[in-house]
């Protein structure tokens, strides 16, 4: 039960710091934060406590499937992270560009598009 | 059975690819070589047709894994019929960017094929993991691709949108997260088998989350100033994808989840007809006062989408029909409208409407088609919105006068606006010095295509109905379910 409220609290965090925090790159670093508890979340429902690596190494199905903790979610996870890397890449990319031409990271000093 | 339209998956993405090797020798030969990645991706999608004439649904499973544990593909009318569309906006618009886009183009076709790609991935996944997959790729090339210009606005709107679309995928991947804790699969309808009967809150919150997570990416009401932002920085031919096919694309996602794994949930289609009705109101009310032309028609993405969800939220099966029709017509009429845009803004260098008095008063073929499009967009007889629109009044008013009465109203403050631009750019007093050139063939002949089949619809609109009726069919849990081995 710790773990889901770790989870939960860490997603939290992340929120808030996507919310409310006004420079770009403490944005981002929420968002990554936000996805990390996330994937706690996913690894914490495939636990199985004293659970054995999902690696068939013999092949006794019915011993494995009890045993092993549920690999999906670790597959899951290593999807995830693979897509919040290229999301990271892309926003920090575009965050050097808009220092570039605003020379200011600060998402609030910027209202040129309200409508 | 191979599904052939699941090859416009890997058709764009191949696309994707042999462009980024193209341009290393010949940057010339790139807008060829992504138009006939699109039209092979058009001829997939077409003679699947013939396949869903056998029996629909159709589903294959990826590497020959058996389905509750492999990933699901599926093609049934709903489907192939917005894979058709979707092949078909996506060869308009790589034949209209040839022109428009004249530098950097590798990267723009690269980027557009991938979100094509993601688009037509939501469109056939069966696997709820999988969705979100596809969903990510279509937000990660959307991104790059509103940043385009590398200007002030288009970076600030990039990085807005970024941040929001996260969030967004980030609720989706939680709300997966959890149905994958309650019952043990990803799979959509090994899922709506073991979710039914399920009374557990927990369920509500999952759902809860997957739709505020569609519902950012779909632009209803709460979060449409992102779109808005976007829609405006990208170039013309991207706003056009954005708001023709990636919003509906969210809404797609939405209706497939809301009516096969939850079984239509009335809270979730009050949901749908309350922020609908907002958005529809709300969009055209603020479109009537914007001086941008893409802004304005950014806004009135946001109200047919309203439209749109209003009309499926209704819970009728006539309501559904009018959605379904009208989300078939309206990427139809907002790919006319972003291109004629785009015409303006490749002529005259500005979407300022105040700068534009009369700019392009000599060109008639621009002219005719931006009214055609703003006409259908209003719903006047003769074009496509018009039957549409109307199935929508009259499920409305079945269910609750007052919304067939603000539709009504939308309609009118949508023909205002739209005549008023027209009017403006087309008739206005030249204090701007008139451009006298015509359009090059690449831009003209989408444009042509589209006002055609618009007036076609809308003279003929049992076509259209037809299509619409057979799509429904694709929400129908039971028949779904059914075309699964499970």
């Amino acid at each position: 039960m710790l773990v889901y409220a770790l989870a939960v609290g860490v997603i939290a965090a992340g929120i808030y710091a996507v919310i409310v925090k006004d420079n770009l790159v403490k944005k981002l670093l929420g968002l990554g934060i936000m996805t990390n508890g996330i994937h706690v979340f996913l690894i914490a429902l495939g636990y199985r406590a004293g659970g054995i690596l999902p690696i068939m190494q013999e092949l006794d199905f019915q011993r494995f499937s009890m045993t092993a903790v549920d690999p999906l979610p670790q597959a899951l996870v290593l999807t995830s992270i693979v897509i919040n890397f290229s999301i990271l890449a892309v926003g920090l990319s575009i965050t050097i560009l808009f220092y570039r031409k605003f020379g200011t990271l600060d998402s609030s000093r910027i209202r040129r598009l309200r409508g | 059975m191979i599904l052939h339209s699941f090859f416009t998956i890997p058709s764009f993405m191949a696309t994707a690819f042999v462009i980024i090797m193209v341009s290393l020798k010949r940057d010339s030969y790139v807008p060829l070589v992504a138009v006939t990645g699109a039209s092979l991706a058009l001829a997939f999608s077409l003679i699947s047709i013939p396949q869903l004439m056998q029996g629909s649904p159709i589903s294959m499973q990826m590497e020959e894994w058996v389905a509750p544990y492999g990933i699901t593909i599926l093609g049934d009318y709903l489907s192939i019929s917005l894979a058709v569309l979707v092949s078909f906006i996506a060869l308009l618009t790589m034949t209209f960017s040839s022109a428009f886009i004249r530098e950097r183009r590798a990267k723009y076709y690269a980027l557009l094929s991938l979100l094509f790609a993601g688009i037509l991935g939501v469109i056939h996944t069966g696997d709820i993991f999988n969705l979100f997959v596809f969903t990510e790729l279509l937000s990660i090339s959307s991104y790059g691709l509103i940043a385009f210009h590398k200007d002030g606005p288009a970076l600030e709107a990039s990085i807005k949108y970024l941040i929001m679309g996260s969030l967004g995928t980030s609720l989706l991947l939680v709300g997966i997260a959890l149905i994958y804790g309650l019952t043990g699969s990803l799979n959509m309808a090994d899922i709506a088998v073991r979710l039914s009967g399920m009374g557990s809150p927990a369920v509500a919150v999952a759902f809860g989350m997957i739709l505020g997570g569609l519902g950012i990416k779909a632009g209803l009401v709460p979060f449409h100033t992102l779109h808005l932002d976007g829609y405006t920085a990208a170039p013309s031919p991207v706003s056009a994808v954005l708001a023709a096919l990636v919003a509906n694309t969210g809404l797609y996602a939405i209706l497939r989840i809301t009516f096969i794994i939850f079984s239509s949930p009335f809270a979730a289609l009050q949901v749908l007809l309350w922020f609908g009705a907002l958005s529809m109101v709300l969009g055209a009310v603020l479109a009537l006062k914007q001086s941008n032309l893409k802004r304005m028609l950014a806004y009135s993405g946001v109200s047919q989408v309203g439209f749109i969800a209003m009309s499926v939220g209704l819970g009728t099966s006539l309501g559904l029909l009018g959605g379904l029709f009208h989300m078939l017509n309206q990427a139809l009429i907002k790919g006319l409208l972003f291109f004629s845009t785009g015409a303006v803004v490749y002529f005259a260098g500005t979407g300022e409407l105040d700068r534009l008095s009369g700019a392009l008063k000599s060109d008639r073929l621009l002219s005719f088609s931006f009214l055609a499009g703003v006409l259908a967009l209003a719903g006047v007889p003769l074009f496509n919105g018009f039957a549409s629109k109307w199935i929508i009044y009259v499920a409305a008013l079945e269910v609750n006068p007052l919304l067939a009465v603000l539709a009504v109203v939308t309609s009118v403050i949508t023909l205002a606006y739209g005549l008023k631009a027209h009017s403006v750019i087309f008739s206005g007093n030249p204090h701007a010095k008139a451009v006298k050139a015509s359009l090059p063939l690449t831009m003209k002949l989408p444009l042509i295509i589209l006002t055609a089949l618009i007036i076609l619809i809308g003279v003929l609109p049992w076509l259209g109905i037809g299509v619409a009726q057979l799509m429904a069919t694709g929400l129908d849990s039971a028949a779904y379910i059914g075309g699964v081995p499970i």
